[in-house]
């Protein structure tokens, strides 16, 4: 029978590694994709989903399925992303160091580019929390309660975080928007 | 609902995160109010361009990289007896008990150890160099002495069987 997620934390704090192993497989892609539009260097990204998954598995003997392993698993990497940026930066700047983008296609347009490269700078430009609020909502799916459990803020302080960075990318998105 | 209500909510509106009378009530004033339908409106258009934004795709390995890492991390386990193991578990056990409850355990698993310690010791006594007599007597404490000679007390005494009960009436 299929184990839950919940089920299978339980297992490797039992020293269950192939259960390790599941979640590792199951979990990558979210972590990732968290890491990344977060810090947007790969290099750095990968060391925070490593780093995310070495820190599950040490709290593996302690863990309580309080909440879903989803929620902790985005608990963890949020706050070693905030820290990671914490640590790094000494002041905020809009002048980031280009990076490349894997993903861009050499057939795409330099329109679509430009209007990649204008949303990815948009997002940096916001604080570290109403970031993380922006990417786990928008690219996520999360509710504002999950949203509230991963930073360690309230639902109703998710909603002040979102709106606050909507209204700041409205501001710098208005030439991309469609008349 | 006036503006000054609806346009502090209109983020959570959109999300869908609030209650059906709530979200009744703002749809309600929407449809009477162009200024807060445009702000609508450009709320949902920034939303629509963050959400074209691609995913970089992961990077190929990194699941193995990660499972390699924890590998690494384990401490190996096999040298660790089974007694080693047991002491562990219940120094983890102990850890999530309450103090007097701990406190108990302790004892309890301490009477265990001292009764095991005695019984251990009726089962399987300790080694004294143990000399028996051929007669089955035993003769702890006189392996300093050397042999009796052949037509001595002590051998005639060691060649001695047993006496017999007092029941059994061994005086006659």
């Amino acid at each position: 029978m299929k184990r839950t997620d919940e089920e299978r934390m339980l297992a490797v704090g039992k020293g269950d590694l192939d259960a390790f192993s599941d979640l590792v497989l199951a979990y990558q892609r979210p972590a990732w994709n968290v890491a990344h539009r977060f810090l947007r260097d790969p290099a750095e990204a990968e060391d925070v989903v490593q780093n995310a998954f070495l820190k599950i598995l040490d709290a593996a003997p302690r863990y309580r399925p309080t909440a879903s392993f989803r929620t902790y698993l985005y608990q963890v990497v949020t706050r070693l992303c905030i820290d990671h940026t914490e640590k790094m930066r000494p002041e905020y700047t809009d002048n980031l160091p280009e990076v490349a983008d894997p993903s861009a296609g050499l057939g795409e347009d330099f329109a679509a580019r430009e209007e990649k490269d204008a949303v990815r700078s948009a997002l940096d430009s916001l604080l570290p929390t109403q970031r993380m609020a922006v990417i786990l909502r928008h690219y996520e799916g999360l509710s504002y309660t999950e949203i509230g459990l991963a930073i360690g803020v309230s639902a109703k302080a998710v909603e002040g975080l979102l709106g606050r960075a909507r209204s700041a990318l409205q501001t710098r998105l208005a030439p991309l928007k469609k008349d | 609902m006036r503006c000054t209500e609806v346009l502090p909510r209109l983020d959570a509106y959109v999300d869908g995160e609030l209650s059906a009378y709530r979200s009744r009530r703002i749809a309600e004033h929407l449809a009477g109010c162009p200024s807060c339908r445009r702000q609508l409106e450009s709320l949902q258009e920034v939303i629509r361009i963050l959400q074209e934004l691609p995913a970089m795709p992961v990077p190929d390995g990194l699941a193995a990289r990660v499972q390699a890492a924890a590998m690494q991390k384990i401490p190996k386990t096999e040298s660790v007896s089974p007694v080693g193991r047991l002491a562990e578990w219940f120094t983890q056990e102990l850890q999530e008990m309450p103090a007097l409850v701990r406190l108990a355990a302790c004892g309890a698993a301490l009477a265990a150890v001292l009764v095991g310690v005695l019984v251990g010791e009726q089962i399987f006594p300790a080694n004294r160099n143990q000399t028996v007599s051929a007669a089955g007597q035993d003769l702890s404490g006189l392996e300093w002495f050397s042999a009796a000679p052949p037509i001595s007390v002590a051998a005639a005494c060691l060649a001695t069987p047993p006496a017999s009960s007092p029941a059994e009436g061994g005086a006659r």
